[in-house]
């Protein structure tokens, strides 16, 4: 649509010098063309599969424009991602949190500098750059230790010395859990996830750096296993999503909820809640670069740091999955009708997807063996298919699919026993 | 001069006799304060002759006051010492059977104006040996029940006989006294009988001891105040005795002010 | 002489009209007179309260005061008392039967709450000692305006007491107090339809007081008090809220809920719920039941209590045979020895449930577990709310629970963050192991005039969380559970013979005024972190915690009870040592 027109004339008129990145950088900007950065396909086609679009496969460039007619929650799906999710692209400058700007184009990676080649500042990507988009419950918040806390006006605690509130960061405050040991070591993002991946060539991985890991530690049986599922420490989840887009001015509810991650809305409640004659629900569609008909209002159900759910991925590897996530979609409309309410399941499939992830909170030594073994959480975390939340295993993967029972049989077999054992008692 | 209070006062005597004779078969006194309130809400006309017995009962106490008073106010007593004696026991046998009559009624503030009563009494040297004639273990207002309708009227009719050698009164005055007190039942309500649990901030006695409650507070100890309470009937009876009457009767006088200056202070 | 008698005939005139006037006032009929009490002139059609007290018996003033003679309104409402089972009514209008039960009731703990206000000063440096008995009543007479514990209490915890004043709450699903009413009324008086009470108490009653704090009330029910999201979004708005607007959500309730519909009072006696007479310091000192009352009990006799109060309750047989609680021999008149095994009856509504006896297998008999607390496998799960945060502004204003009015100073309470898997375990106030959770984690800011103080008081609690299932925690989720263990969350390992524990939580750099992790009990070398709130309650110390981990080398192969090897395990132990186990033959 537009925006296959307008963003490449964009580039050129961002920039302060009169030429652009592509005239020098012809190659490296079309390979980045192709790249998820760019086309924002994987995010924007897993959510529309979730929400019943079940050959979903197009871009930033090409998403469409938000139905009018809203039936299911397919038909609204376009409109939960331009408000709430996509805006963090390349061509949005900032939504409102602290944290979150950043440049437009190449330049929301990139620093320029002078055409003549001589860098004016280094052309390393920041790690500030990235946390830009990718912080506080995605990949990139972990890597430092950031968990964000709950919403609720309740947890903004504890007080600084001087009696201070927590300051939000990237539109709410954090936990500080243990960080990745690469972060305590000084690495930044790019030292592992360089140009090729990020120009859709490659992907990082452990042995990029490491070599190969050894035998002793790392035996047979467990060379299906990805690095992480052993060596990363906690792992962000959060259960159950429900979003809620309300057409209305129904404000006073939201009076302890307006720290929802989401800046654009917290700005607009705390002015919301204050005003004589509640204003009109509206909220920027951040591609089209425009005020949208309707608020946009989320909230969990519980999250942990100490879950973690082993499945199979589909490339043979076995590795850590998560909720990305459990949706639970509400929508009234400006009359007040409830088109949609608190709809959890399409044609009797739950609207949740669970995806292969890579927690970044590595430590140099494992977890024990019975954090897997003898944990029955790793299939099976408190789930509300229900109103009680009760153990389940989780529906709904993409991209891995659960652990069969001959594996998990296998988990408490006489050899595990036998080999574990034998570290147990001879140390 | 006004020979008419006198006749007054004795036509009360009466009203106040008779009706209290009818109140007297409603008393119940070991279930007192029940039939008090059986009596006023239940019995037929009960509340009415139980007014009457009150309001006619105030009336005597304060035309007996307005007598004194003119009595004294006049140059000479024409009257035998004995006689005149015997009028003062009169007087004190109205104060006592008014105050009798107030605890009859069993609420909480005559159960309080009671136990006031034993200790004053038993704190006082003499009158300690007495306690036991009002004080009864068993049934609470039992002695003072004897002593309202049988002792008492029976030493005020004495006094009044030795006192004016006759007892019957007028008609007219009979006829009037009656005709006032029903007048003032009909306008007046009697004051509220303050009930078992209710609450109330402060509980009073009768009017005319509301000075010795206020002596009481100022913690003159017990025997002095009901030394002062026996001032007025000794100087009284001193009058008709004494040569100085003159002087008597300044007493007299500055001890009813002084007593009601006490019994005013609202603060104590 | 003439003039006496024209004022005499005046009179009499006068006297004629006032008798017509008289005659014709009281002209009324002969006053009706009603039984048992002249209420009943305008009150007769009032229902009963319960079968015990009826109306036509008692009539209104025996319990209401006011004037029992008395005809009209004026004068019969004089002294009236509208609530005549708050406790300084109760000890005029019922002691005639009931004097023993107000004794007791006025010395009990959920009138005093003396045991909260002791453990707070207790925990905030305040007092030394745990052996208080300063409650409610002491605090309306003499009030320590410098003490920020007490101020805190009567904030935040004395709105909860067994004779608070029902006028001072403006929500009706939210009022309690009421003296006897607080727990016997099952309906507020409506018209004619008389307030109603019953011993047949139901749990709605105790939940109104017993829903905050360690959320007992809450917790049995299957009710988590939860992070506050107002999830799931229902017809637009929060659901899942309480009636308070606290949000929760469901979890799996106590068996004896879930599975037996037991109220309260199907386990708590009389006796343990109005109290002994004594005055006690703590909860588990006027607590009478015990789980083995029931699931190992001892039957005796029915006493003449046991008689009355199942007559009381309307709903089952005569009592012959009965159980009793082994602390305080009261008499569970509701608890019968029948031919195939112990039934007891719930008192609701006279249901017979069969109840399961503890079993003799090992897992109940074996010398290892002796030292555990029935809830310290058999509670599910425990609401554990980490990091207490409170601020208080000195200046501000807020209601004050005693003095029945806003006064100075205000308290806002903040958290970390919650939890109700792997609760944590201690020893507790019985000596025995048993569940606990942070009670409290205070960390203070007090906003006073120009200063800011701070102050922090961290402590763990135990008690029964009333989450008991069937089916105990795994062995493998106490004995390899840093959670559980009281470690926090992070990554337990055995290594190379040492136990290593790496924490998540990042107290310091998460703003705490301390560097312990804040779900930290205890440390992996046995330096118990935080406070408790009995001098007898602790975490596990080194020793403890050493055994217990390393015990899972047992159980990772000898994973049933009925392995021979628990039997004796000092025996055992002392194979092993000596390597002549099989163990070691492979």
């Amino acid at each position: 649509m537009l925006q296959k027109l307008i963003f490449p004339l964009l580039l050129p008129l961002i920039l302060f010098a009169k030429e652009s990145c592509i005239d020098c950088h012809q190659e490296q900007s079309a390979k980045c063309e192709k790249s998820v950065h760019y086309t924002l396909s994987n995010a924007i086609n897993l959510t529309r599969k979730t929400w019943g679009i079940t050959d979903s496969n197009v871009t930033l460039q090409s998403i469409p424009l938000p139905k009018t007619k809203i039936e299911k929650p397919a038909d609204l799906v376009d409109d939960f991602l331009r408000r709430k999710c996509l805006k963090c692209h390349p061509f949005n400058r900032s939504s409102g949190e602290r944290g979150m700007k950043r440049g437009i184009g190449c330049l929301s990676c990139h620093t320029p500098h002078q055409p003549e080649g001589s860098c004016q500042r280094s052309s390393k990507i920041t790690m500030k750059k990235c946390l830009s988009c990718h912080n506080k419950g995605f990949v990139g918040g972990d890597y430092q230790g950031l968990f964000p806390k709950d919403h609720h006006r309740s947890y903004r605690a504890p007080l600084s010395q001087d009696g201070h509130f927590p300051s939000q960061k990237y539109g709410i405050d954090h936990h500080t859990l243990i960080s990745d040991i690469h972060y305590q070591k000084g690495l930044k993002c790019v030292d592992c996830h360089k140009a090729e991946e990020m120009r859709g060539d490659a992907k990082a991985s452990c042995t990029g750096c490491h070599a190969a890991p050894s035998p002793t530690n790392h035996p047979d049986y467990h060379t299906k296993l990805t690095c992480t599922s052993c060596h990363a420490s906690w792992n962000y989840t959060a259960y159950e999503l429900s979003v809620f887009r309300d057409d209305t001015p129904d404000y006073a509810k939201w009076k302890d909820l307006t720290l929802q991650e989401d800046g654009y809305l917290t700005n607009f409640l705390n002015k919301a809640l204050k005003a004589k004659k509640p204003p009109k629900p509206r909220m920027p569609d951040w591609i089209e670069r425009k005020q949208a008909e309707g608020i946009w209002y989320s909230g969990y159900r519980y999250k942990r740091w100490e879950h973690f759910v082993l499945a199979n991925y589909d490339d043979g590897r076995i590795g850590i999955i998560r909720p990305l996530f459990q949706y639970r979609i509400s929508y009234r409309d400006r009359n007040g009708t409830m088109i949609l309410d608190d709809v959890r399941t399409i044609d009797g499939k739950p609207i949740e997807a669970w995806i292969p992830h890579a927690p970044h909170t590595i430590t140099k030594k494992a977890k024990s063996c019975e954090s897997c073994h003898a944990n029955p959480l790793i299939m099976q975390p408190y789930s509300g298919e229900n109103e009680v939340l009760k153990l389940q295993v989780p529906q709904n993967m993409i991209g891995a699919s659960p652990l069969s029972s001959e594996q998990i049989k296998r988990m408490g077999s006489v050899k595990y026993k036998r080999v574990r054992g034998k570290m147990l008692l001879r140390p | 001069m006004a020979r008419w209070v006198s006749w007054l006062t004795l036509a009360l005597f009466v009203v106040s006799l008779f009706s209290g004779l009818v109140v007297m078969f409603a008393y119940h006194p070991s279930t007192a304060y029940e039939s008090i309130q059986r009596l006023t809400y239940l019995t037929p006309y009960g509340a009415f002759f139980r007014q009457l017995h009150y309001f006619s009962s105030e009336f005597l106490m304060g035309m007996l006051i307005i007598h004194i008073t003119i009595e004294l106010m006049k140059k000479s007593i024409a009257m035998r010492t004995a006689a005149w004696v015997y009028g003062v026991v009169g007087a004190l046998s109205v104060v006592l059977l008014m105050f009798s009559g107030f605890i009859l009624k069993a609420d909480q503030s005559a159960n309080a104006a009671a136990q006031v009563a034993f200790t004053l009494m038993g704190e006082t040297p003499l009158l300690s040996t007495l306690k036991a004639l009002i004080q009864d273990t068993v049934s609470f207002y039992h002695k003072f029940f004897i002593w309202h309708i049988v002792l008492l009227p029976l030493l005020l009719g004495y006094g009044i006989y030795r006192h004016i050698k006759f007892l019957s009164p007028k008609l007219p005055y009979t006829i009037i006294a009656t005709a006032l007190s029903i007048l003032v039942l009909l306008l007046i309500p009697m004051p509220a009988d303050i009930i078992p649990n209710e609450a109330v901030k402060h509980l009073q006695g009768p009017w005319f001891f509301w000075g010795a409650e206020n002596l009481l507070q100022m913690e003159l100890g017990s025997w002095m105040v009901t030394l002062i309470m026996t001032i007025p009937f000794v100087l009284l009876a001193l009058i008709i005795l004494s040569a100085r009457k003159t002087l008597l009767k300044f007493a007299l006088v500055l001890w009813t002010l002084l007593y009601t200056a006490v019994s005013l202070a609202w603060w104590l | 002489m003439n003039r006496k008698w024209l004022l005499a005939l005046l009179s009499l005139a006068a006297l004629g009209v006032i008798l017509l006037g008289i005659t014709w006032r009281a002209a009324k009929p002969m006053p009706h007179i009603t039984q048992p009490d002249q209420c009943m002139q305008c009150h007769s059609d009032m229902s009963d309260i319960d079968h015990a007290h009826p109306t036509e018996i008692f009539g209104c003033a025996k319990c209401h005061g006011g004037n029992a003679f008395a005809t009209d309104k004026t004068n019969a409402h004089k002294g009236i008392v509208r609530n005549p089972s708050r406790l300084e009514h109760a000890v005029i209008f019922c002691s005639e039967c009931h004097s023993d039960i107000i004794k007791r009731i006025s010395n009990s703990l959920m009138q005093s709450e003396s045991g909260i206000l002791n453990v707070l000063a207790y925990q905030w440096g305040e007092s030394r000692e745990l052996n208080s008995t300063i409650g409610i009543d002491e605090l309306k007479q003499e009030f320590n305006s410098s003490s920020l514990a007490q101020n805190h209490f009567a904030k935040a915890c004395a709105a909860c007491h067994i004779n608070q004043d029902e006028t001072v709450f403006d929500n009706p699903e939210t009022t309690r107090g009421g003296g006897c009413s607080d727990c016997h009324r099952t309906s507020k008086t409506k018209g004619t339809q008389h307030a109603t009470y019953t011993t047949r108490i139901p749990s709605s009653n105790c939940l109104k007081c017993h829903n905050r704090s360690n959320r007992i009330g809450l917790s049995y029910q299957g009710i988590f008090e939860s992070e506050g999201y107002g999830t799931p979004y229902k017809e637009g708005n929060f659901s899942n809220q309480l009636a308070d607007g606290r949000s929760y959500y469901a979890l799996p309730a106590d068996i004896h809920h879930a599975e037996g519909g037991m109220d309260c009072i199907d386990c708590h006696t009389e006796k343990g719920v109005m109290g002994d007479g004594k005055k006690h310091h703590h909860m588990e000192e006027a607590e009478d039941i015990k789980c083995q009352d029931c699931h190992t009990p001892k039957f005796a006799p029915a006493n003449s209590l046991a008689v009355t109060l199942t007559d009381l309750n309307e709903k089952m047989s005569e009592p012959k045979t009965i159980g009793f609680t082994s602390k305080m021999n009261s008499p569970l008149y509701h608890l019968r020895p029948e031919h195939n095994g112990t039934t007891l009856y719930r008192k609701r509504d006279g249901k017979a449930l069969s109840v399961t006896a503890m079993s003799n297998q090992p897992y109940h008999s074996d010398a290892i577990h002796q030292r555990l607390d029935c809830s310290a496998c058999h509670a599910s799960w425990a609401p554990s709310c980490y990091g207490c945060h409170e601020v208080y502004f000195e200046n501000g204003k807020q209601f004050d629970w005693i003095q029945k009015k806003v006064t100075k100073g205000e308290w806002q309470e903040y958290r970390s963050f919650l939890r109700f898997e792997s609760p944590s375990l201690g020893i507790g106030y019985n000596k025995k192991i048993m569940p606990f959770a942070p009670g409290c984690q205070v960390i203070g800011t007090l906003f006073k005039d120009k200063k800011v103080e701070k102050f922090h008081a961290m402590a763990m609690a135990g008690w029964d969380p009333h989450t008991t299932q069937k089916k105990s925690r795994t062995c493998v989720e106490c004995h390899f559970n840093p959670a559980t263990l009281g470690l926090g969350r992070g990554n337990l390992n055995i290594h190379e013979g040492n136990i290593t524990f790496a924490p998540f939580f990042q107290s310091a750099q998460s703003g705490m005024p301390f560097d312990y992790p804040i779900d930290a009990f205890v440390s992996v070398e046995g330096k118990q972190f935080q406070s408790t709130s009995r001098k007898e309650a602790r975490s596990f110390n080194k020793g403890e915690l050493r055994r217990i981990v390393e015990a899972y080398r047992c159980i990772l192969c000898h994973d049933s009870y009925s392995d021979p090897i628990y039997r004796d395990f000092n025996h055992s132990k002392v194979q092993f040592e000596k390597e002549e186990t099989s163990c070691f033959k492979n």
